[in-house]
């Protein structure tokens, strides 16, 4: 007789099979199948079979509200302007808003940042992508003293020493990050973290855009939240979850000025 | 290996799916550890010093404005603000405390906003007063019989935080005849930034 520690890893596996084979024997062939359909199904789960189809996004109208998780949102209009209070552009490029009215129809407060979650950067519009962050580390690994004071230019460090910066091949993909908006209170130019149930507040969803950009509208999306009760793990339960677009149309575009006045100019709001 | 042939039953398998469906219900509906984790709460209203266990604590003044003037910004309510003045003592240690929030008659809550000089976290050494000024934006319905719940613990995660610690809720002391009136009156509060208690930024100074 083999001892058992020498036939190492199959052990288990032949183990499961006596098992399995000892129970499968003693069934009816009604019960293999009902067995075999059960064990399918919790296989199946994980790749989402209980979900619903996929639901084609409704029509975004400005004006009208939508439900979006805790949130009553109506999109009121989208503006340009070539800074809004504290944010300020790259040169040649202006900030673009998207303002709305918000009400959370909730209890509990919930984060501005769950909003800003739902409402995904427009695409295809010039917005400013993220800065990745592997240009973080490329800063510091460069030569301190060319750094500073200097302008890093997007495509510079063809030379890094071998085995230095962690020099990404693709730093430009197809389909870059683009980033959340700055959440704005139109109102007077703060920025809320929480946004308290049953308050309505003007916001403004504000991006950088790309100088070239002078279209007469701007593809917006707003995605479902779903809330999150019990999270998969256990790690992180209650918690709104960002599901597909649920809504999405065009947003016209004012120009300029007339939006500078009424999107947010904190410095305005001072008495 | 095997003696003799069993069979997998109808009637057994109805056992075993039974059973376990039994202990799960019976898991899920016992309150297991419910009154483990209560917060102790200590009721009390605006002027009464609170005695925390860690740290004693007195709500000065309750105030309602549409606007709050800081220093580097002003602020204009969504909907109201109820400004919220207290006087923390920290009595053991250093202490940060963290939780801060109004609840409405109805049981919505509203957390503070970080606008002006208002707190939404406060820390102190241990044997001062402090004195902190909470800002809450709140709709018209809420200001009726509210609460103030203030406590060394975070709010957030279902007041994971404040577990087994002791809470204080304060009555605001607004009934349903002042409520419209506050709503309405159009004031400004310039609230105190974060700091050492004096006589003027408790309201004793009043007194004398």
């Amino acid at each position: 007789m083999k001892h058992a520690r020498n036939d190492g890893p199959d052990l288990a596996f032949r183990l499961g099979r006596r098992v399995v084979t000892a129970v499968v024997d003693d069934m009816s062939t009604v019960q293999r199948v009902g067995v075999g359909v059960a064990g399918a199904l919790v296989a199946l789960t994980p790749f989402g079979a209980w979900s619903e189809a996929q639901a084609q996004a409704d029509p975004l109208i400005p004006g009208t509200a939508v439900e979006v998780g805790p949130f009553e949102l109506t999109v009121e209009k989208a503006a340009v302007a070539d800074e809004l209070g504290w944010l300020v552009p790259e040169p040649g490029n202006h900030m673009l808003a998207v303002v709305v009215d918000v009400t959370n129809t909730g209890d509990v407060p919930e984060y501005s940042t769950t909003l800003a979650d739902a409402v995904p950067a427009p695409r295809g519009v010039g917005i400013v992508p993220e800065e990745p962050l592997g240009n973080l580390g490329g800063d510091l690994l460069a030569e301190p003293d060319a750094a500073i004071g200097t302008e890093p230019e997007p495509d510079a460090a063809p030379d890094t020493p071998a085995g230095t910066a962690p020099a990404d091949p693709s730093p430009a993909p197809e389909d870059p990050e683009l980033p959340s908006p700055t959440v704005v209170n139109i109102a007077d130019g703060t920025s809320r973290s929480a946004l308290n149930p049953g308050v309505p507040y003007r916001l403004a969803l504000i991006w950088e855009q790309s100088g070239d950009f002078a279209g007469a509208s701007v593809p917006v999306e707003i995605a479902g939240l779903d809330w999150v009760e019990e999270d998969f793990a256990g790690l992180d339960d209650g918690h709104w979850s960002v599901g597909e677009v649920a809504f999405a149309g065009d947003v016209a575009v004012e120009q300029a000025r007339e939006a500078d006045d009424e999107a947010a100019a904190p410095g305005a709001a001072q008495p | 290996m095997r003696h003799g042939r069993r069979r997998v039953t109808w009637r057994g398998t109805a056992l075993v799916v039974g059973a376990v469906t039994a202990g799960c219900a019976l898991v899920t509906a016992l309150p297991l550890d419910s009154g483990v984790d209560d917060p102790f709460v200590v009721e009390g209203a605006v002027g009464e010093t609170l005695d925390l266990d860690y740290a004693e604590l007195t709500v000065t003044d309750v105030r309602v404005a549409d606007t709050v003037a800081g220093f580097a910004e002003t602020a204009l309510a969504g909907g109201t603000f109820v400004v919220v003045d207290v006087t923390w003592r920290a009595t053991q240690q250093a202490t940060t405390f963290a939780g801060a929030e109004i609840t409405d008659a109805r049981g919505r809550r509203y957390w503070p906003a970080a606008l002006g000089d208002c707190a939404v976290s406060v820390s102190t050494q241990p044997g001062y007063a402090w004195h902190a000024t909470y800002c809450f934006d709140v709709p018209q319905e809420a200001l009726a019989g509210a609460t103030v719940r203030l406590a060394r613990g975070s709010q957030s995660e279902e007041y994971a935080e404040q577990r087994r610690d002791a809470v204080a809720v304060v009555g605001l002391g607004i009934t349903a005849d002042e409520a419209p009136a506050l709503w309405e009156a159009t004031e400004t509060v310039t609230p105190e930034p974060q700091g050492f208690a004096t006589p003027a930024t408790t309201g004793e100074g009043d007194e004398g």
